[in-house]
């Protein structure tokens, strides 16, 4: 038995060692990989600047992976497997489409390590920034704006709606990212009932106080909200930022390491505003108990009118439209200004989804064209149907007023047209700090838990320690 | 001469094909789960964010930061309370229905499998049948409560106020059923005339329950306790449904704020798998010191036979 035990033991202890030993020369070896990978990569890139991309181009039997961060079965999974078959009509390339939903940086982060990235992918900017390029992971893809768009005989970057394509700072006036659908949030209502109330939009509090006042007379609450979504919550923290404060106030002192800049009294009165609106504030326009509600219970009140408002993104209305009664049509309004605040109604914010192109793809040429064939005309005035909004410009009189959603949008894109500045959701905010400071604190304002000051001295204590 | 040739006994041989059987399962066991916790221990003393494969070492900044880091005190927090007083409940409550469902009692089977139910539904079915229940506006339990009127008793259940109360409860509505059945076969197997002859000598339920019940599965308990243990400090998927994607950092458990911090997974968009690696290490030595402890409790008791 001695005997026996020993040798088992002998077998395991080689076993274990041989399985690290050629674990870790497998690692190594592709430890040492960047400068094979350089050496392998040359040639592709050697192709990239001979294969001069041109309109049509034949791809006959070429193939290329497409993550895309929507669901199985979802609205844009179809819309873009539709694309890939009629890329593959023009031009004889397979585009095989991957369903790689919000935690798509979960499975890129193996597959960037394991050297089997997709060619293309599509996702939220602010993800695609903060898991991506600023890792360095992402092939620089300016040349691709000065080629000529897929179907109209001018330079591709010119397509473009301005608020779609300069949320990011370009590094050295290189560009990583193509944007190819926006969004923005703000005041989402049933037309229907505004209406029927003979109400105007508001353009200001001051309008907007008396329409919220008379919806809580008729024991409707002026706003439905998902209370247990904390970044959901933040939409009115944020956006009473916006007008307030002024864009981009909030993104300094998020930056700010001794937290100094949010001594900003206009800052203060931001949040006060957020306080008033709570369930111990003066005005008090919540529907009861929000903080209890889990998503998409809020939504789903406001669907069935217990809510006047919903202050959220333009993704509501493709969540809510199936539950909504047949007579209620989809209105949206930007977020009223605030008199005497630094920002006006005129800021409007662009959220994009967009392209990017891993470094390590294998098939540079072709994704490159089928990122300037998905901005086409065809599919950008398609995504209005869903609802989107295009990136590009110049679409607004195709959207047909035979669009469900047509009042929503037709508002939404009247709001990018005369915008006169183009911010980030959240203010660009998002990332640890989002996470792990504002987020709590801003939550205990919406409750109606602390005043705006007590906000401000606590975020200031907690920035502080945070930069430590 | 001829050289003495060993005989292998036929047992010999069987042992001998064992270890080629165990082959298979060891290598899988090393490149799987040895080997990754290796690298996951040398992780733990580096800055890498996973998306190259140069991590900086920083020593033991991680573990310094981590002490000193609010939302992994509320995390580790949250796992004790889960640990300590969903167990309490949970064993307690087993307990009392594995006495009551080992007598004679009537519809006891339908009892336990009501009860066990819970136990084999997926984490966020539970979470979203809960969401519906405790809706401030169209849920079952508030509605119950104003029609019974205690109307005052109705809340907003998963407010901050009350969510993680509500989550320790679901928690230990969940496992209930499955330490009930483990505790229903331990009785099981106890002799029957063991119960019997208490009672003709007088001794009543409660004293049955104590003296002869628990002592003869005690190991058992042991062994549950241990189970529990360690499923309530890795608790994941129930308490991350509850977060709504991360949303809800004030009910992060360890595990749940180590898949914050390393996989930028939900709405989360960190990606520290050094600092993560280091999270995940201390909730390794937790489980380990936790294990061994009742180990030794255990070892330390003298076998019962019947």
């Amino acid at each position: 038995m001695a005997k026996f035990i020993k040798r088992l033991f002998l077998v395991v202890f080689i076993l274990l060692i041989s399985t690290i030993l050629a674990t870790t020369l497998l690692l190594s070896c592709k430890e040492v990989a960047p400068a094979e990978e350089a050496e392998e990569a040359a040639p592709a890139e050697e192709a990239e600047e001979t294969t001069e991309v041109t309109e049509k181009a034949s791809f006959e039997g070429r193939e290329i992976t497409l993550w895309i961060s929507w669901g199985e079965g979802a609205t844009m999974t179809t819309f873009y497997e539709d694309m890939a078959e009629d890329y593959k009509s023009a031009t004889g390339a397979t585009v095989n489409v991957v369903n790689v939903p919000i935690s798509q940086q979960e499975v890129y982060r193996p597959a960037i390590l394991e050297g089997n990235v997709p060619d293309i992918c599509e996702t939220h900017i602010s993800w695609a920034y903060d898991y991506a390029i600023s890792e360095g992971t992402v092939l620089e893809i300016s040349d691709i704006f000065e080629e000529k768009a897929w179907d109209k005989d001018v330079e591709f970057e010119s397509i473009f709606w301005e608020g779609a394509l300069d949320q990011w700072p370009l590094e050295e006036g290189s560009r990583y990212y193509v944007p190819s659908q926006s969004l923005t949030s703000g005041i989402f209502y049933n037309k229907t009932d505004f209406d029927a109330r003979g109400f105007e939009v508001p353009k200001t509090w001051d309008e907007f106080i008396p329409i919220c006042e008379a919806y809580k007379a008729d024991g409707i609450a002026p706003f439905s909200q998902d209370g247990g979504v904390n970044f959901y919550n933040f939409f009115f923290g944020y956006w009473f930022c916006q007008r307030v404060a002024g864009p981009g106030t909030l993104y300094d002192a998020s930056k700010d390491p001794s937290a100094e800049l949010w001594d900003d009294p206009k800052l203060l009165e931001a949040f006060d505003w957020v306080y008033r609106i709570s369930p111990s504030g003066d005005l008090d326009y919540f529907i009861d108990d929000f903080s209890g509600y889990t998503w998409p219970g809020g939504q789903a009140d406001w669907a069935a009118g217990k809510g006047a408002f919903l202050n959220n993104s333009a993704c509501i209305i493709n969540e809510t439209s199936s539950i909504v009664s047949a007579d209620f049509v989809y209105g949206f309004f930007p977020f009223p200004e605030v008199t005497g605040g630094r920002g006006s109604i005129n800021g409007a914010e662009s959220r994009t989804f967009g392209f990017f192109i891993p470094k390590d793809s294998e098939n540079v040429d072709v994704a490159k064209d089928f990122i300037k064939f998905a901005l086409t005309d065809k599919y950008q005035i398609k995504l209005m149907d869903i609802p989107w909004l295009p990136a590009v410009k110049g679409l607004e009189d195709k959207l047909s007023e035979d669009n469900r959603f047509y009042e929503a949008l037709s508002a939404m894109i009247e709001m990018n047209d005369n915008a006169t500045e183009v911010f980030e959701v959240y203010d660009k905010t998002q990332g640890p700090w989002f996470d792990t400071v504002l987020m709590p604190l801003q939550d205990q304002v919406i409750f109606g838990k602390i005043t705006a000051e007590e906000f401000i001295e606590k975020i200031k204590e907690d920035q502080v320690e945070w930069y430590k | 001469m001829l050289k003495k040739q060993k005989k292998y006994s036929i047992v010999d041989i069987e042992k001998r094909k064992l270890i080629y059987l165990i082959i298979p399962a060891l290598l899988l066991y090393l490149v799987f789960i040895v080997y990754p916790s290796i690298r996951a221990f040398a992780y733990s003393f580096t800055d890498w964010s996973g998306f190259n494969l140069n991590p900086i070492f920083i020593g033991v900044k991680n573990f310094v930061e981590l002490f000193g880091d609010p939302k992994f005190l509320v995390s580790f927090k949250n796992s004790i309370v889960i640990f300590i007083v969903g167990g309490i409940i949970i064993f307690a409550i087993a307990f009392l229905f594995s006495s009551f469902s080992s007598g004679k009692a009537k519809g006891k089977k339908f009892y336990r499998a009501i009860i066990f139910m819970p136990f084999i539904l997926q984490p966020v079915a539970v979470t979203t049948i809960w969401g519906f229940l405790t809706n401030p506006s169209f849920g079952l339990i508030n509605i119950i409560l104003n029609k019974i009127g205690l109307g005052i008793l109705a809340k907003p259940w998963m407010s901050p106020d009350y969510i993680f109360g509500l989550v320790v409860f679901v928690i230990i509505w969940v496992n209930v059923g499955f330490y009930l059945v483990i505790f229903l076969s331990a009785i099981g197997k106890i002799p029957k005339h063991l119960f019997e002859s208490a009672k003709i000598e007088g001794a009543n339920q409660f004293q049955i329950f104590t003296k002869i019940t628990i002592p003869l599965i005690y190991d058992v308990i042991i062994v549950a306790f241990v189970f529990w243990g360690v499923v309530s400090i890795k608790m994941f998927e129930l308490v991350y449904s509850f977060t709504g994607n991360l949303a809800r950092p004030e009910l992060y458990t360890v595990p749940v704020y180590v898949y914050a911090m390393g996989f930028g997974g939900g709405y989360s968009k960190i990606f520290r798998l050094g600092y993560a690696s280091s999270m995940a290490l201390v909730l390794f030595l937790i489980i380990i010191v936790f294990v061994v402890l009742l180990r030794y409790l255990t070892n330390k008791r003298e076998t019962i036979e019947y």
